[in-house]
């Protein structure tokens, strides 16, 4: 990963059509992003090296592939070894946000979000990684606020 | 760009270009209809494939992606609905029990179709015809939850019979105006309805009414009959009576006893659900129990560190605790002994829970307070039993003692205790906690126009009206007077200004009666809203403070507090 870049291209995975709608208008709309939507971990993965986001959003439930099992493939692959991810889920205790910290998640958005937000939340959480500097994320502890 | 995925929607149903919270709103209420669609598709799967895995996965996930969206976009009751569906269904994907009976499925699926059908509880304009929200055709269910009421209504005045519907309408009931007798049987043949109302005076009655209403009876026993009638003479009683009339009513129909009785005729009055308080080291174990109880309507915090059941009890207010035998920092019935120390504690029913099969350490465990002893495993349905049961006495003791002798509501002083335990849970969860402060406009002058007896009936017909027009998670008291508190949880000052605004136009659209007079009563409405206001008593104060501004600014409408 290479904090030092602005954050442009979002890949948006979310098997929900309306969130996905929703989000997707959002993000380009408040946020100015270019975004990419995928209803499905699979179909994510085959855009990756197309797309080359700078960074993915990611709903943890889907069916088939779920969020986890799809970040390991992205993990594996050499284009998407080092883009950070950001899980979606209604389980944000402590516990579960450290598991998918471990996971290899950046943060944790807690679903259900506020789409007039959520841009906002996503500057946040980028400048946060841009500030833990080029060696990588810390796995800080804690809840994502 | 990835082709959409079934069922998706145009991205030109939105304008980026003026996204806000309206917008949104409109979106979800239009794609609303296919959401449900879908969801009725998988559980007619479900029931064809016989609960085949597959199926059962496809609705949980449906049910689940209706509530995230739901909450998404703002739609709260259609995400409490779709919880309340998704949790059976979990249970039964993990193996954690064995699938819901399908009337419960049924039950629950009415239910949110309810919830998606414009109403208070979304955040949207006020509807113009509330009635017309109500009067929208619903499959018949037999589910063991409130599904909905159906009245159908037998009276040969027209425009009586169409006033009496759309009053009903407002207090939730669906009203079916039939024209004869045989209407009713041929309408009961598919469903059976809550009541049935009807005219006494009809004229020309077919001269085997009573014997056929008696079949009716027979037939469906649940089914409550009441009669109206413009005669006050024991005659007119006795005539109902034998027909199998278990109530009378004189016109003109004041509306508010009308609802009170079919309330207590049908068992529908609107509760909040029984707060059941779990605590068992064994997480699986307790999240099995608390959707368990969930589906059965209730509500459940689960708690796996008896070092904190203190502070879970000041939160939640349990009306019962489940309690583990065997922790690992101290015995379920040393806990139960400290509960019976405490004043607060000392009514709460406390049941153990134990694979102790012995009686002597049921007994042991017993004399130091619980109230009853489960052996584990325990099947659900035993579970819901034992629960309800206790859940209810310790309900109704606290009742009496919490609740407001004329409206039935929560006391002043019960109130603001609850306003304390919903704050202090707000600050420990999180989320939003809105009070709204309601007030009659012109109270004292309808006492002097119409008498106390009158304004004592408006009150009570409010009462009723907030109980059925809010959800079963909120809580209304009467603060004073003809003063009404209502706090909604989870809610923001948006949502809540938008749901009280609603309440108020529809309760101004009533005519109350009085003899042969009626008159209509407007509501003045202010709302303050947690975090934000961090205390009890600024919240109180908040709300208030805009109710006064409301009532500076020309009654008769809802204001939120702003410093």
């Amino acid at each position: 990963m290479n904090p030092q870049l602005n954050l442009r291209r979002i890949l948006f995975v979310e098997d929900d059509p309306d969130i996905q709608t929703v989000a997707k208008m959002a993000l380009e709309a408040l946020g100015g992003f270019t975004v990419l939507a995928c209803s499905s971990g699979a179909e994510a993965l085959a855009e990756v090296c197309g797309f080359a986001p700078d960074l993915v959003l990611l709903d943890v439930m889907m069916p088939g592939m779920d969020g986890p099992t799809m970040l390991t493939a992205l993990r594996e692959m050499p284009a998407g070894r080092f883009i950070p991810v950001v899980f979606m889920t209604a389980k944000v205790q402590t516990q579960e946000v450290c598991r998918y910290r471990a996971l290899g998640a950046e943060e944790v958005i807690a679903k259900p979000f506020d789409p007039m937000s959520l841009s906002d939340r996503v500057r946040a959480i980028w400048s946060g990684l841009q500030s833990r500097g080029p060696q990588g994320p810390a796995l800080a502890a804690g809840v994502a606020s | 760009m990835s082709p959409p995925a079934p069922g998706s929607p145009a991205d030109g149903d939105l304008d980026g270009s003026a996204l806000d919270e309206n917008s949104l709103y409109a979106y979800f209420a239009q794609r609303l209809p296919e959401r449900l669609r879908e969801v009725d598709e998988g559980w007619r799967l479900v029931r064809e494939t016989g609960w085949s895995e597959e199926a059962v996965k496809t609705l949980h996930r449906l049910a689940h992606s209706l509530a995230g969206a739901g909450a998404t976009f703002g739609f709260l009751t259609v995400t409490e609905a779709a919880r309340d569906l998704e949790k059976p269904l979990k249970a039964v994907v993990q193996n954690a029990a064995p699938h819901p009976d399908e009337t419960v499925v049924e039950g629950l699926l009415d239910a949110l179709h309810r919830a998606a059908r414009p109403a208070d509880g979304a955040p949207q304009p006020a509807p113009d015809h509330p009635e017309a929200a109500t009067a929208a055709p619903v499959e018949a269910a037999a589910g063991a939850e409130p599904v909905h009421l159906v009245v159908l209504l037998l009276e040969s005045d027209p425009d009586l019979s169409a006033q009496l519907a759309r009053q009903l309408g407002r207090f939730g009931y669906r009203v079916r105006q039939l024209a004869g007798i045989d209407e009713i049987e041929e309408e009961m043949a598919h469903e059976a309805p809550r009541a049935i109302l009807m005219d006494l005076d009809a004229p020309a009655p077919p001269p085997d009414r009573a014997q056929r209403i008696a079949t009716l009876r027979r037939r469906n026993p649940a089914v409550k009959i009441a009669f109206l009638s413009s005669r006050t003479d024991l005659e007119a009683r006795l005539e109902a009576v034998r027909a199998g009339g278990e109530a009378f009513f004189t016109k003109p129909v004041d509306v508010g006893t009308l609802v009170e009785r079919l309330d207590l005729l049908t068992g529908h009055g609107p509760g909040e659900p029984y707060r059941i308080l779990i605590l068992d080291d064994d997480p699986d174990l307790v999240g099995y129990y608390a959707e368990v109880l969930t589906a059965a309507g209730m509500q459940a915090m689960a708690s796996g560190d008896p070092l904190e059941i203190m502070d879970s009890i000041a939160a939640f207010q349990p009306d019962l605790i489940l309690l583990d035998v065997y922790m690992p920092t101290c015995a379920g019935s040393e806990i139960a002994a400290v509960l019976r120390q405490r004043e607060g504690t000392l009514s709460t029913p406390v049941v153990f829970l134990s694979t102790e099969n012995g009686i002597e350490e049921q007994l042991a465990a017993l004399s130091l307070g619980g109230d009853e002893f489960l052996t584990k495993p325990i099947a659900p349905r035993h579970l819901v039993a034992a629960v309800t049961a206790r859940a209810r006495h310790s309900r109704l003791l606290r009742s009496l003692i919490a609740n407001d002798g004329l409206t039935g509501l929560l006391n002043h002083s019960t109130l603001i205790q609850r306003i304390e335990s919903e704050v202090s849970r707000a600050s420990r969860f999180g989320g939003a906690l809105s009070c709204a402060m309601l007030d009659v406009d012109h109270f004292k002058r309808i006492n002097d126009d119409y008498g106390h007896a009158a304004g004592d009936r408006l009150l009570r017909s409010l009462s009723l009206f907030l109980k059925q027009r809010l959800r079963r998670s909120d809580i209304i008291g009467r603060y004073g007077g003809d003063e009404f508190a209502v706090l909604l949880p989870h809610t923001d000052a948006h949502t809540a200004h938008q749901v009280v605004s609603g309440i108020c136009q529809s309760f101004s659209q009533i005519r109350h009666h009085v003899g042969t007079m009626t008159y209509t009563a407007t509501l003045t409405g202010g709302v303050a809203t947690y975090p934000g206001l961090s205390s009890p008593e600024m919240l109180v104060e908040a709300a208030d403070h805009a109710l006064y501004v409301a009532k500076r600014a020309g009654r008769g409408r809802v204001e939120v507090y702003s410093p």
